[in-house]
């Protein structure tokens, strides 16, 4: 019987997942965020196909040019072609974002799921420490986080990515608390299931959906984290492409090429919005209840 | 009343014991050998300089020892230790110096945010559905995202740069100069407020929607009274509410906006001292900076709460 069941289970996975898609993709603004997104990730994926030049080859002669022909965007003050800089710069964006909100999930999902589930004392103990770590400002614990284990791509992913643990962590526990009480949690119960096997089948898949709303927050907040360490130099360190320390570069020359200035922060700020939007009509349409809720 | 106000403060105190145990806990994680970070180049090879700094740092006891003997020295000494490299200036008075031109831009920020955040809130619920609560309600989706050191720069390539209407960079302080700082500081707050306006302008929207269902503003309504003073009087001060609660979640933001407000607009308040701190590697300045900071945040929700449980009965009697 548990056979048969299967591809039923399966079906009904695969019509939710499309008639979710069909209501996301309803909403007027998911295209154009869904495009900014896949433009972005096809520049991170086919840098080093699509780029004019290399991002670090220097070439002091050119600094500072326009855009021309040769160099769409102009260059900046090392020579560097910007758009490719630009290209690659999405590379380091992208993986900060992506690792940090995996790493996030990774960590606050199982606690969020514990804390809700056991309640008592597990759910004191770990929601206190959650507490205390919102206490300190997202880019407030990640500098701190970067300055006691250093500046590299790993460490600003891992710094990052502990300061969206809470705020998973917070929502699964939500969810597991109302889920807990549900009647096929209880049947599953009084059918002998243990309390790993409660978690883990019949709990954990209904916590995705606010995980994923979430996530997507957290995309754009983690992109903006590492613009924001990059340019005050507390992010990775040159000679790699990043938006943010591109923008720390061109400060210096506001007066002389201003159009160093504008584009990459264009990107960020399209990039992030995408994520956001995208966010907040995943929560409409798969949480309602979560609507109007601050970070 | 009291019994709540208590019993509010009281469930504050682990919660600061628990932000100041992971503030202290950042030497704990340090990689290697925490004397070596408490000491500049030079002296840190210096055998009786490492032995005295061991001792500072009661290494040679148990964390937990460690950790309330240093809490002990910041509580009844008021001594947050002393900067790495060739100063050694005591970091709890670079901190008191910095302070006042942190709060200076931070309440500054907060100003413009709530000048911008309250009107477009209303202006967005009243007309619910129309093209000017989209309007609004995309300008503060676009708030958000919008990264601050890059409005920043722009707002310096525009009005400083091309226009020269405002000193690009700078700071001074209101009570000395208030001409020129009210001048320095339009930029600088009004990136911190333009952020601070998208979170109050989405959640007194939200607020002010749930309130002007209410069978309250309908009877308000049905006798007569005119839409204006329903709006201002009867609404406002009930959705305001939930805002108050944001405001107090805002100090984290402003704190951390700091940061970046700080290193583009070169004012010299705190959240430059943890940029200057981390780029020379002055761990003892990075860990009273975070410090500070979580004391602050978890002070402002605790006085938020109280404040919250002061105007709105509801609270306090729940």
């Amino acid at each position: 019987m548990a056979r048969d069941a299967r591809p039923e289970r399966r079906s009904t996975a695969w019509s939710r997942l499309v008639s979710t898609s069909k209501q996301v993709l309803r909403q007027p603004m998911a295209i154009p965020a869904l495009m900014v997104i896949f433009i972005v990730l096809f520049c991170a994926i086919f840098a080093s196909l699509i780029a004019p030049y290399n991002p670090i080859e220097q070439s002091p002669l050119d600094g500072l040019a326009s855009p021309s022909r040769e160099h769409l965007l102009g260059t900046d003050h090392l020579g560097r072609d910007e758009l490719s800089r630009m290209i690659y710069g999405s590379r380091v964006a992208l993986a900060v974002g992506i690792g940090a909100v995996a790493l996030g999930a990774a960590i606050g999902m199982p606690l969020g799921l514990v804390a809700g589930y056991m309640g008592r004392l597990a759910d004191d103990l770990i929601m206190r420490v959650m507490d205390a770590l919102v206490a300190f400002p997202g880019l407030i614990l990640t500098l701190a986080l970067v300055a006691v284990f250093g500046r590299s791509e790993r460490n600003l992913i891992a710094a990052i990515g502990l300061a969206n643990v809470p705020w998973i962590a917070r929502v699964v526990r939500a969810q597991v608390l109302s889920l807990r009480e549900q009647d096929y949690v209880l049947a599953a119960r009084s059918i002998g299931a243990g309390h790993l096997r409660i978690m883990g089948t019949h709990i954990f898949p209904n916590t995705l959906a606010p995980v994923i709303v979430q996530g997507t927050l957290g995309m754009g907040y983690a992109i903006l984290a590492e613009a924001s360490l990059s340019y005050i130099g507390a992010g990775i360190q040159p000679p790699t492409p990043t938006w943010g320390s591109m923008l720390q570069f061109a400060f210096g020359f506001l007066h002389k090429a201003p159009l160093l200035s504008v584009l990459p922060g264009i990107a960020i700020f399209l990039l992030v919005l995408a994520f956001n939007v995208l966010g907040d009509i995943f929560r409409d349409v798969l949480d309602p209840r979560l609507r109007g809720s601050v970070r | 009343m009291t019994a709540y106000l208590v019993r509010r403060g009281l469930q504050a105190i682990p919660l600061l014991f628990l932000v100041t145990f992971m503030s202290y806990s950042l030497i704990i994680l340090l990689p290697g050998d925490p004397v070596s970070s408490f000491l500049a180049g030079g002296e840190g090879l210096d055998p009786e300089a490492r032995a005295e700094m061991g001792k500072e740092l009661n290494l040679d006891k148990s964390i937990p020892e460690q950790y309330v003997l240093w809490l002990k020295k910041i509580v009844v000494d008021r001594d947050l230790g002393k900067s790495v490299g060739s100063s050694r200036r005591p970091i709890a008075e670079d901190l008191k110096s910095r302070i006042p031109a942190t709060l200076q831009v931070g309440i500054g920020g907060l100003l413009v945010g709530l000048l911008i955040g309250i009107p477009a809130g209303i202006i967005a619920a009243i007309n619910h559905n129309s093209i000017v609560d989209r309007l609004v309600t995309m300008l503060s989706v676009a708030g958000v995202a919008l990264p601050g050191f890059w409005f920043g720069i722009m707002l310096i390539l525009l009005f400083s740069v091309k226009l020269r209407w405002l000193p690009p960079f700078g700071y001074e302080s209101i009570f000395d100069n208030p001409v020129q700082a009210l001048k320095l500081m339009i930029l600088p707050c009004i990136v911190i407020g333009w952020e601070l306006s998208a979170i109050i302008t989405r959640q007194l929207r939200s607020s002010m929607l749930e309130v002007l269902r209410q069978d309250y503003i309908r009877t308000a309504r049905a006798k007569g009274l005119h839409e204006r003073r329903v709006v201002w009087l009867h609404a406002l001060r009930n959705a305001m509410l939930p805002v108050v609660t944001v405001i107090g979640l805002l100090v984290g933001r402003i704190l951390a906006g700091s940061v970046i407000v700080e290193t583009v607009f070169a004012i010299p308040g705190v959240g430059r001292m943890l940029v200057t701190a981390i780029n020379q590697s002055d761990f003892p300045a990075v860990q009273a900076v975070v410090l500070l900071v979580a004391v602050s945040v978890v002070a402002m929700n605790l006085v938020t709460d109280m404040v919250y449980a002061v105007i709105d009965p509801r609270i306090r009697l729940a």
